[in-house]
Order: structure tokens, then C-alpha cells, then sequence
């Protein structure tokens, strides 16, 4: 394997974050290997979307944070610009050079979106929104995805549909992915490792080999335990 | 039960003649049409107002003064607000001085404006566009602060520079929400051009206002009033509407 591959697009170690006297994240470390997809599960209010913006930056913190990829966000409210088309909100960062427009085109197609380039945000679904945040993330050649909760907020079919897009432009194209979701379904379904955080710390690791029904079972079960043993306290 | 514009304008029509109703209502209580003059004087003013020429060379002087009071204050209370919003340490030197001046009432500072720069038209510019960007820049720093909050994250993620920003993120979002302060200020400029003619003019809206005062005249009195008031809603409908067609994007 090229040395490159192999090393991580993100390496965290005994990260702290405070805010007025409340530890919001506390000795979380969290390496992701180049390739791999992991999903972070937990409570509300358990620091997972800090966890995101301390790997982007936007959220101080301290102990050792390391970030060896270019990284594209999916935000949880998409942020996408109102003011501007489908491909302009695509192009923001890379510019309308043609290379990034012919970019931006094969995966809007890729998302079934190649008939929407010229249409605005508010014209399009909820589901086709997220395919063109999805799409803004990952132009430019983003080696790291991070998604927070993309798949809330949309029906079961277009929900599937998302899923099966993200896994195979993930995985097509080796880029790491790590995702917030509530749904342990979401989790099951994309995860190869899902992570579980509670009150600001990662408590629970869960390998999720899915050639393996029974295992896919067991981790499941764990996972629902280690959330019940939360809401008994 | 009507609907949609019949009924609409069927109710406006009801409320117009209820107003004009309690006016001659109003009118003959007071039995005094030298001060308290019926409708019909009114329009009558208007009328001799209008073919003696005045009328024109009154409007002529007013609302392009006014107009153009609001044409200089939007671009530099715009300006003034993405600053404010953009630049903490311009927010930390400005933000106080900005809230005394804007405490201040416009029409106190005339005075000053007159003893600096005399009755003429530039004045009367000057003093309009000084009043007038407060609320501008204000509302347009409001705007801005949201924009950041909802959009500096993205704009760090994806590494766009800080013209790049400016150009797709910020002036977009931020210049339908100047609106609000543009309306008002719009409102403002045209009390500025009616006050500033107060103190020295021989033509214009609030200078014919003023003359009719001191005839005794209050039937043109209030056919200037209303032109004023006319002048100023129009121009209100203009703004909004412009806003409407440019930033279609506001409120989506």
C-alpha cells in the first residue's frame, strides 16, 4: 500500500474542550484511517457536532489534532446559499475554471442531479438539497468527508436512495467519511466502525463487519444497551 | 363573501370614504374653513397650485433633493454596516459614537449644518445624507451579523478568501436586510428636505408649506402636506418593490 493511503486523514489525541467551566468534549482521541467510514452515535448534547468542528478548526481545542487530508462538510442546515445556482454553490470554492465545472457535472451526475445545474436551492427537494451539499463537499478533490446528521429529515425512500449514493461515491473514490447520525439503521447500513458518545467522551467502539448478519445483530444489540444504560441513569 | 381584488378594492374604497367622511364631518363642526378647510377647498388649492406652475417647480426642487439624499446614504450606510458587522475592532471604535449620533434628532442638527454651510442645496444634501445613513448601516450590520454566523464556518471549510466571501456570501446576503433602514431612511429624507427648506429656500414643497403658514392658508397648507405624504409613499412602494425584483432570493 502507497504510504500515503495508508496513513490517517485525521488523528486526534486527549482532546478537551471547555466552555465557562463545562467540559463539553474530554480526553476524546479518534483516529480514521484513509478509506474508512465511521459513524458517531450518541445522545443529544453528547459533543458529537463538536467533535466535527474541532477536526475543521471551527471549535478551539486543546491536546493534539492533526488533519492530513482536505476535508469537505456536510453541515446539518446545508448551508447552502440561496442566492446562488446549484453549480455556483458547487463552484464557490474552486472557481469556474473548466476543469472544476467538468468536476462538479460528473458528480452531479453521479447523484442523478445533472438535469439541476443551472436551478436554485429553494427549487429543489430536500433530498436533492443534500445531494447538492453532498456534491459541495466533495468537490475539489476532498479526501475526507465529514456529514453531520445528513440523512435526518427525509423520508424513507430518498433516505435509501442517499445512503446507497454516499456509499458508493465514498467508497468509489476511497475518501473517508465520518458521520453524526441518531439512526442506528444509517450507522448499520454505511459504518465499517461505529462510535458511540455520551456526555462528552467516546464510551463505546463497535467494529460492523456487514458480511456477517450475526455480528451486524450482536452490534446492535450492544449499541442499544450502552444507549439504555445512559437513559437509566 | 367577495374575494381576492373586488372585495379589496371595494374595502379600500369604504376606508378612503370613511376618512374623507370624518374630514367634512370634521370640517363643518368647526365651521372655520380658513383654518379648518373642507375637502373641496382643498382640492381646490391644488388645483390653482398646479396651473400657476409652482406645483411642478415645488416637486421639481423637493423629491429629486430627497432622492438624492437616499442615492448617496444607501451606498455609504451600506458600506458602514458590512464594516461594522465584518471588522471587530471597527465595531469596538464606532459602534458608540454611531448609537449617540443616531440618538440624535435629525432635525436638531440642521441648524448646525446651516451654520457650516450656509442655505444652499449642498446643506440640504449633506444634512439629509448625514441623518439618513444611521439606520442604513444599522440595519444593514444586523443583516451582515447573521450572515456571518450562518455562513463563516462554511466560508473557513472551503478556504474562500475574504474577497471571494465578501462577493458571494456576505453583500448577497446581507443587502436585502438594509430594507428595513432604507425605508426609514427614506421616510427621514423626506422630513430633512421639508425641514431644511424651513430654514432658508424659495422653492420646494416644505418652503411653499411654510409660505402658505404665514398666508393664512391652510387649504394649501394641506394639498402640500399631501403631496409630501404622496411623494413619500410612492417612493416607499418604489423601494420595496426594487428590493422585491433584485434580491428575489430574500426570505426563501
Amino acid at each position: 500500500m502507497p504510504e500515503d493511503e495508508a496513513c490517517d486523514v485525521v488523528d486526534l489525541s486527549d482532546i478537551r474542550v471547555r466552555i465557562a467551566d463545562n467540559d463539553i468534549l474530554r480526553d476524546v482521541s479518534l483516529r480514521v484511517p484513509s478509506g474508512e467510514i465511521v459513524a458517531l452515535m450518541g445522545p443529544s448534547g453528547c459533543g458529537k457536532t463538536t467533535l466535527l468542528r474541532v477536526i475543521t478548526g471551527a471549535t478551539a481545542a486543546t491536546g493534539i489534532r492533526r488533519v492530513n487530508a482536505k476535508y469537505g462538510v456536510v453541515y446539518q442546515d446545508l448551508k447552502l446559499l440561496p442566492w446562488l445556482s446549484v453549480m455556483d454553490n458547487i463552484l464557490l470554492a474552486s472557481g469556474s475554471a473548466d476543469d472544476s465545472i467538468a468536476d462538479a457535472r460528473a458528480l452531479l451526475y453521479s447523484v442523478g442531479l445533472e438535469e439541476k445545474e443551472h436551478v436554485f436551492p429553494y427549487e429543489l427537494s430536500g433530498g436533492e438539497r443534500q445531494r447538492v451539499a453532498l456534491v459541495r463537499a466533495l468537490a475539489g478533490g476532498t479526501k475526507f468527508l465529514l456529514m453531520d446528521e445528513p440523512f435526518s429529515a427525509l423520508d424513507f425512500v430518498v433516505r435509501h436512495r442517499l445512503v446507497e449514493q454516499v456509499e458508493r461515491l465514498v467508497r468509489g473514490k476511497g475518501i473517508s467519511l465520518l458521520f453524526v447520525t441518531h439512526t442506528l439503521e444509517d450507522a448499520l447500513a454505511l459504518a465499517d466502525r461505529i462510535l458511540v458518545m455520551k456526555q462528552g467522551q467516546i464510551v463505546g467502539e463497535f467494529a460492523n463487519d456487514r458480511r456477517y448478519p450475526d455480528a451486524a445483530e450482536l452490534t446492535r444489540d450492544s449499541i442499544v444497551r450502552l444507549f439504555e444504560e445512559g437513559s437509566a441513569q | 363573501m367577495l374575494h381576492g381584488r373586488v372585495a379589496r378594492g371595494l374595502w379600500f374604497g369604504l376606508g378612503l370614504s370613511l376618512l374623507l367622511g370624518l374630514w367634512e364631518v370634521a370640517a363643518r363642526i368647526t365651521a372655520n374653513p380658513g383654518l379648518f378647510p373642507p375637502i373641496g377647498d382643498v382640492i381646490w388649492a391644488f388645483i390653482v397650485w398646479w396651473r400657476s406652475g409652482l406645483l411642478v417647480e415645488d416637486v421639481a426642487e423637493s423629491i429629486p433633493r430627497a432622492l438624492l439624499v437616499l442615492a448617496l446614504a444607501a451606498p455609504i450606510g451600506m458600506t458602514i454596516g458590512l464594516a461594522l458587522a465584518l471588522f471587530r475592532p471597527v465595531r469596538w471604535m464606532f459602534d458608540a459614537p454611531l448609537q449617540l449620533l443616531r440618538s440624535m434628532p435629525p432635525v436638531a442638527l440642521l441648524p448646525l449644518f446651516v451654520l457650516w454651510m450656509g442655505i444652499e442645496w449642498q446643506a440640504k444634501v449633506f444634512a439629509g445624507v448625514f441623518v439618513c445613513v444611521f439606520p442604513i448601516a444599522i440595519t444593514t450590520a444586523q443583516a451582515a451579523r447573521t450572515i456571518e454566523m450562518t455562513y463563516r464556518e462554511l466560508a473557513t471549510d472551503l478556504r474562500l478568501s475574504f474577497a471571494t466571501y465578501l462577493r458571494k456570501i456576505v453583500i448577497p446576503g446581507s443587502l436585502p436586510g438594509a430594507l428595513p433602514g432604507l425605508r426609514l431612511a427614506a421616510g427621514t429624507s423626506f422630513v430633512m428636505v421639508f425641514v431644511s427648506e424651513l430654514a432658508g429656500a424659495d422653492a420646494g414643497l416644505g418652503y411653499r408649506i411654510s409660505l402658505a403658514q404665514l398666508s393664512f392658508q391652510a387649504a394649501l397648507m394641506i394639498a402640500g402636506l399631501l403631496v409630501l405624504g404622496t411623494a413619500g409613499f410612492l417612493t416607499d412602494l418604489a423601494l420595496t418593490r426594487m428590493f422585491r425584483r433584485v434580491f428575489q432570493y430574500a426570505g426563501r
